[in-house]
């Protein structure tokens, strides 16, 4: 009795709260892809001439966007892996000096960074005539600064991963260090080491594992947000291959008003990606809600 | 279900809403008195959006410019940032979705960014003779009457003049290459000190090296494809060929002009560009450039072009727009642009034709001291190509050079 | 024994000094007179950016209010929707469903994300002023904050507040009385992360704002656009700052599992 008076009390305010819910967070998404995807169809546009699959063939079949998409996994991938090697190494290694004073304040630091101004920081720092090579050219290891090896603008993407793990390994430190006490990891590995089990072999077979599958979610999560970045590629990368998202906004602005079609096909692609990235690790048993947790 | 239906009625709602909204037309302003007009702008808030790469630029607009028109005219300026192609691109959005009000009242453009905008009906006019301060304008002048080889009847108000130029440091370099094959040489032989900023500038260089590939006046005229498949592809040819001892080995290109000043500034670089003759001189008055920085002129010549002033045709607050652009052609506002300490940008008036009290002040003008004077640069000028020129040199450097 | 706590606090020290250095570099960057290649420091310093900063009609210092009032907002409305609807949303028999929902626009890119809805922006009169960019942010902090009270939101809360409505209370007296006090560490959470969303946001509020709403983030691009570094160390500090005092109250408020 009391249960259903609940649900009818509760009618008004539910549909309040779902439509604000599917107003703010569910429509746009909708709207947005219908848009693009008409866009990309011909069927709108000042410049469109009707229905056509051009835009999509001319898109698919260049080049560029293939590279596109490769170059921002490439740059995704090696940044989460960079980032989960090294805050593991820190908060298994150094986890108690990072816990107090100075060292345990400063890993906060870098959550208090925007992208753009990391972006700012590692050109500043990492240029031909940025801070390092002043440090070079001072204690004479270069004399001129194309000896300096290229950090940013370069090919490998260096400068754009430096900037991520700068904002990625801290924060991922700081998590695991809370998953190791959240989880019991120490008692777990002392009941480990009581059973004869080798500092290396608990890190290798209890600890590490049990911080990465808890982790997952959120390691995936983090990589979609470092795949959709914009500031930093766009201020620390090369003119080509671009990342999606950089791609995205230059088609839209280019003189040549015939590529706008093309940069909502790639906007198409990028949400693509994402969707299904989210639907795979939605389905696996890692990430669950339970009412009760 | 039934919510969704309710929830698709209250977005319908909100769609008419916003569309049925602030219909008042303006009225035909073509019709009105100057006075009217300026009575008209009186309060009303122009949103400008202008290219913001360089400081003195934005310095002069926003020190001078914007509380004058306010404590002249009443008229509120809000300068936002934004080159052509970002200004081309919101207006075609706006225009897409109708908006009969746009966010734009004042653009700064000229050429390909004029030629897109005429294509696709984005600008009001012609406004530019119900200007008073447009009987001062040097009309006479090929360089600023035609845009790009278009004329501009009247769709934008002339606003600035300039010249390309090629920056060098005198201290680090002592003859400077002057053609392309002293610049091939030059490349070969210091590896590492030369680009081409993939913007404007860089675009306007590409622009000087192919009009000197052709030959004088092959290319006037409308944009004819054959002529420029056939030599841009010697142009590309040329730089494809030194390009491996460009900065970073060619592989990349500096994404504007004042990032290739900071690397000219910190050594990384022999050689910048300007598209503004006077650069060289206000940026060592402020001590960025060295002392020893020096402009010159390619043999070949450079381009003269001129930049513009438009008002797009979903503006709202066009009698503002046009009271802010007369004021930009004022004698004492141009004056004080072209002064080598503010901006030293050309003007485009006609100074026989102002009054004596204001022409004299821009014969004191101090003359330019590390570039080459008026009398060389107008003999070295070349006329701009048809806006096609440049929007496919655009498209063209991305696939044939930058993506080899 | 007291080697390995020496090497470990040495390395400690190490990523202390990485994470504390760019700090120290963008004020020394915005006091420096001119810091040019090869001087390793400025020759000389100047203290004149940041009293322009405070002096009257200042660019910059318009910017910095304008992102405080943008992020504030953007903090305030999505807390209290998002906290208000995660509960609707958490007690449904559709849960599962809408928490997943609440995660794609929080992570598909904002920029892309501004991009394809900009033609909507404009049909509701919202691109290039402060309403929409308000809008755009709340778009992406709103479902965070779902996100975030989602976990707050389960049977204890329920049958708390069968109890209370068993006692006679109200809704209203529910949430004054039992729901906000028990909520108000993760309620201030919610509104300094929502806040730090907004106030870092660059990309779709250039788009959605047309350019014409200039928060610190496009200030800080746009003295980056014109090669004028030590202005761009000026406005990074200025964003950089009141997280770290933030921080300095409650690393709480900093460190919460955005993803």
């Amino acid at each position: 009795m009391k249960i259903s008076e609940l649900t009818l009390f509760n009618n008004k305010a539910e549909t309040a709260g779902i439509g604000l819910f599917l107003l703010l967070a569910v429509l746009p998404l909708v709207l947005g892809v219908l848009y693009a995807l008409l866009y990309s169809l011909g069927l709108i546009g000042l410049i469109s001439d009707g229905f056509t699959f051009s835009h999509w063939q001319r898109a698919l079949s260049d080049q560029e966007f293939w590279l596109s998409i490769l170059y921002t996994f490439y740059i995704a991938l090696t940044t989460i892996a960079i980032s989960i090697t090294s805050a593991l190494a820190a908060s298994l290694y150094i986890n108690k000096p990072l816990q107090k004073g100075i060292a345990g304040f400063s890993a906060y630091i870098p959550l208090a960074f925007p992208a753009i101004v990391v972006a700012f920081l590692a050109f500043q720092l990492g240029s031909q005539s940025g801070f390092f090579a002043r440090l070079f050219f001072q204690f004479g290891i270069i004399t001129d600064t194309a000896a300096f090896p290229e950090m940013v603008n370069d090919p490998f993407g260096i400068g754009i991963i430096a900037a991520h793990t700068f904002m990625a390994m801290p924060f991922f430190t700081l998590y695991f260090m809370s998953l190791y006490d959240q989880e019991n990891i120490s008692e777990l590995s002392q009941v480990a080491q009581t059973l004869g089990a080798s500092r290396t072999a608990q890190l290798r077979r209890i600890i590490v594992p049990i911080i990465l599958k808890r982790a997952f979610p959120t390691l995936t999560l983090y990589t979609i947000f470092v795949m959709g970045s914009y500031e930093i590629p766009l201020i620390l990368g090369r003119q080509t291959p671009q990342m999606m998202s950089v791609l995205v906004i230059r088609k839209l602005r280019r003189f040549s008003l015939s590529t706008i079609p093309e940069a909502y096909i790639t906007a198409l692609v990028f949400i693509a990606i994402i969707l299904t990235i989210l639907y795979l690790l939605f389905k696996s048993r890692t990430f669950s809600y339970d009412l009760d947790r | 279900m039934n919510l969704m239906i309710r929830y698709f009625f209250i977005l319908c709602a909100l769609l008419l809403l916003s569309c049925s909204g602030n219909e008042q037309q303006q009225p035909d302003l073509s019709t009105l008195g100057w006075e009217q007009i300026q009575h008209r702008a009186e309060g009303q808030t122009v949103n400008m959006m202008m290219w913001q790469g360089d400081p003195n630029i934005n310095a002069y607009m926003q020190n001078y410019v914007v509380p004058k028109v306010k404590e002249l005219y009443n008229v509120d300026l809000e300068i936002a940032s934004g080159q052509g192609n970002t200004i081309v691109s919101i207006l075609m959005s706006e225009l897409e979705a109708g908006k009969e009000e746009g966010e734009l009242d004042l653009v700064w453009i000229n050429g390909e960014t004029f030629y897109q905008l005429r294509q696709i009906n984005g600008l009001y006019g012609p406004f530019v003779s119900q200007l008073p301060n447009a009987k001062y304008i040097d009309f006479d002048n090929p360089f600023i009457k035609y845009d790009f080889q278009q004329p501009i009847n009247g769709y934008e108000v002339p606003w600035g003049n300039v010249q390309f130029m090629m920056i060098y440091d005198s201290a680090q370099v002592q003859n400077p290459p002057k053609t392309k094959e002293q610049l091939a040489r030059y490349v070969r032989s210091h590896p590492g000190t030369f680009t081409i900023a993939n913007d404007f500038s860089g675009m306007t260089f590409l622009k000087s090296l192919l009009i000197g590939i052709a030959g004088p006046g092959t290319l006037d005229g409308s944009f004819d494809q054959e002529k420029y498949q056939k030599y841009s592809t010697q142009l590309w040819e040329y730089i494809n060929n030194i390009k491996s001892d460009f900065w970073k080995n060619g592989e990349t290109f500096p994404s504007s002009v004042s990032a290739m000043h900071q690397l000219f500034v910190n050594g990384e670089l022999h050689f910048t560009m300007s598209n503004n003759d006077a650069e060289v001189d206000n940026k060592i008055s402020e001590g960025f450039f060295p002392e020893s920085a020096r402009a010159y002129l390619l043999d070949n010549g450079t381009i003269q072009n001129s930049h513009y002033l438009g008002i797009p045709v979903n503006s709202s607050q066009k009698a503002g727009a046009m009271v802010v652009s007369n004021f930009m052609i004022s004698p004492e506002a141009q004056y004080r642009k072209a002064r080598p300490d503010v901006w030293g940008d050309g003007t485009v008036l006609d100074v026989q034709k102002l009054p004596e009290k204001i022409a004299s002040k821009f014969s004191t003008l101090p003359k330019e001291s590390h570039a080459p004077n008026n009398k060389k640069m107008q003999e070295k000028a070349l006329q701009e190509l048809a806006p096609e020129y440049m929007i496919r040199l655009y498209e063209d450097f991305r696939t044939h050079v930058i993506q080899q | 024994m007291t080697s390995t706590v020496n090497i470990k606090s040495f390395w400690a020290k190490v990523l202390a000094a990485t994470f504390i250095f760019p700090v120290a570099y963008l004020l020394v960057l915005s006091l420096a007179e001119s810091w040019l290649f090869p001087e390793l420091f400025p020759v000389s310093f100047t203290a004149e950016r940041w009293s322009t900063l405070f002096s009257t009609n200042s660019e910059l210092f318009n910017s910095l209010l304008l992102s405080l009032v943008v992020a504030v907002m953007v903090a305030f409305i999505s807390t209290l929707s998002g906290f208000y609807t995660s509960k609707q949303l958490a007690y449904h028999r559709k849960r599962k469903l809408w928490m997943r929902l609440s995660y794609f626009p929080f992570v598909l890119s904002p920029v892309i994300y501004a991009a394809v809805l900009y033609y909507y922006f404009i049909e509701l009169n919202l691109a290039g002023n402060i309403g929409g960019v308000i809008l755009g942010h709340i778009l992406i902090a709103y479902p965070y904050s779902v996100i975030l009270f989602s976990g707050f939101w389960g049977n204890r809360t329920q049958r708390i507040e069968q109890l209370v409505q068993t006692l006679g209370g109200n809704r209203w007296q529910t949430y004054k009385h039992v729901f906000l006090p028990l909520a108000q560490g993760l309620l201030l959470i919610c509104f300094f992360q929502t806040f730090l969303i907004s106030w870092f946001e660059y990309g779709l509020t250039t788009i959605i704002g047309v350019g014409k709403v200039q928060t610190l983030t496009l200030k800080v691009f746009q003295y980056i656009n014109e090669a004028n570094f030590y202005n761009a160390a000026l406005a990074s500090s200025l964003l950089i700052l009141p997280p770290i005092i933030l921080l300095y109250f409650n690393k709480k408020y900093l460190f919460q599992k955005r993803w």
